[in-house]
């Protein structure tokens, strides 16, 4: 075996530690990458930020511990934001794996600001039958969520009490792993006319595009670099910063074993037709 | 309490990540607990959402505390328990009654907003950046566009032979979905990439593991 086809053969498990070394190694080397803000998330911390202070946002948290890493910093700036800007939120689960995140979430980062729930925050917790569940929120909330998460009233909670449906509400933004950013454009955008925005993962970010350019949606918070980018808006360096100064060096050594593998393979093609010449 | 959560955690991370070394006893083992966790976790939280409040305490608030209004939670329930009976050969057909009214539910909610969502939507999105030709960017990105929906809508016409004319336009068709191929391999890259470097983090955080590091 020559030396390229055992360079074409190499073992996976070399290109995975290579991989594991260009991860852990940014950690611990001081960076100062710049973040370039993209307008799709431009456009999301625009539209809050125009917003006036006491108006209401829906937040939904639709993803897992799976796509935390991802979905989870860019939830905390986005309600950082909200937050700073005395705007009300109002958090939904769709998702069963995303309940007791996004209780931590709103919470956490309401202690921040001191905000207080049931007056400036309400989390209405998980509930099934997703496409059930946003139709009846454009006729009345206390359909699918009479009670929030602690089993309150929506009656009896102060900050709910000129909330009815989405007529007043300014903004629904969707941080979804899945299908929920589709229910919520099709159920919420196109039946209700509801401003919608995504905060969504890097796999998804491609196929959510065309509804950006009809304007069905606002803006795209799209993977870690979206939320990162949101950081920066913000001014508050999160997980999302440090992560994306990581990602940087990944991809950098990631697109060098692409063109690594390409040479290798046109290399070897071009000595097997010298080879079969010359038989 | 919080850090023996954390070393389960960082153990079952390690776990999962040996696959890639090859196929073990571990991974397998990581694996299967997920599976179990979710589905018991669903369960749970599906439970105490959603079957206690809104269908356990209404049924008894009829006969405890005489609120003959919430006796309409009675229709859905039953419909609800009738699709169990799918385990049994005997009233295997009572399927068919909450299904068909999922169907008809679903059928119904979704027609219309599909059409205006991903039909009607998307054609104006394609047209209306003609009406506002302000700079030559909206220009050439209107005719981008315009082109690669057209090309890429013939490609998929199977009507007739993909030669000639139809041929070359469907090969433009293509080019547009190699390159939206290519875009979200690279989206999808860099989302898994995002994913190691949350557990690299949540590893490299653990107390333990923190101290002996450089700060």
């Amino acid at each position: 075996m020559s030396k390229l086809e055992k360079l074409n053969n190499i073992d996976r498990r070399i290109i995975y530690l290579i991989i594991a070394i260009a991860v852990i190694v940014p950690f611990f080397i001081p960076m100062g990458l710049p973040i370039y803000v993209s307008p799709p998330v431009k456009n999301v911390h625009e539209y809050i930020d125009a917003l006036p202070s006491g108006s209401v946002v829906m937040i939904g948290f639709n993803f897992g511990p799976s796509t935390m890493p991802e979905l989870y910093p860019m939830c905390v700036a986005v309600l950082r934001h909200c937050y700073s800007k005395n705007i009300k939120v109002i958090g939904v689960c769709l998702h069963s794996e995303g309940a007791t995140i996004a209780d931590n979430a709103m919470r956490s980062t309401a202690e921040e600001y001191d905000y207080k729930e049931h007056e400036d925050y309400v989390y209405l917790g998980f509930k099934v039958q997703p496409v059930a569940v946003i139709l009846g929120m454009g006729e009345d909330i206390a359909i699918p969520f009479p009670n929030d998460y602690t089993g309150t009233p929506l009656s009896k909670i102060p900050m709910m009490k000129n909330i009815k449906n989405y007529n007043d509400i300014e903004l629904v933004v969707d941080f979804s792993s899945g299908l929920s950013t589709d229910w919520w454009i099709l159920y919420a955008g196109a039946k209700y006319h509801q401003k919608l925005a995504v905060g969504c993962t890097g796999v998804m970010v491609s196929g959510l595009y065309p509804y950006l350019n009809t304007g069905q949606l606002i803006g795209i918070i799209g993977g870690l670099k979206g939320a990162a980018e949101y950081e920066n808006l913000i001014e508050q360096e999160g997980k999302a910063t440090l992560g994306m100064k990581v990602q940087s060096i990944a991809h950098v050594v990631i697109i060098l074993i692409v063109i690594f593998g390409n040479a290798v393979y046109i290399l070897l093609l071009r000595q097997k037709r010298r080879e079969g010449v010359k038989n | 309490m919080t850090l023996i959560g954390l070393w389960i955690g960082a153990a079952l991370t390690l776990c999962i990540y040996s696959f890639l070394y090859k196929d073990n006893p571990f991974f397998k083992f990581a694996e299967h607990l997920f599976v179990g966790v979710s589905a018991g976790y669903l369960l749970t939280i599906t439970f105490h959402d959603n079957f206690m409040p809104y269908i356990y305490e209404p049924i008894k608030s009829i006969f405890t505390d005489g609120k003959y209004g919430e006796i309409q939670i009675i229709i859905p329930t039953a419909l609800g328990l009738m699709m169990f009976m799918q385990f049994t050969h005997k009233y295997g057909w009572m399927v068919r009654l909450p299904f068909a009214f999922m169907m008809g539910y679903y059928a119904g909610a979704s027609i219309a907003p599909n059409m205006q969502a991903d039909i009607y939507e998307q054609i104006r999105g394609t047209a209306m950046p003609f009406g506002s030709l302000d700079s030559v960017s909206v220009i050439v990105n209107a005719i981008i566009i315009l082109i690669g929906v057209i090309c890429t809508l013939l490609y998929f016409f199977f009507s007739k032979e993909h030669k000639g004319i139809l041929g070359g336009i469907s090969k433009v068709g293509i080019i547009y979905l190699m390159i939206g191929f290519g875009a979200a391999f690279g989206y999808t890259v860099m989302s898994r990439i995002s994913l190691l470097i949350g557990r690299i983090d949540f590893l490299l955080n653990l107390p333990l593991i923190r101290s002996f590091l450089p700060q």
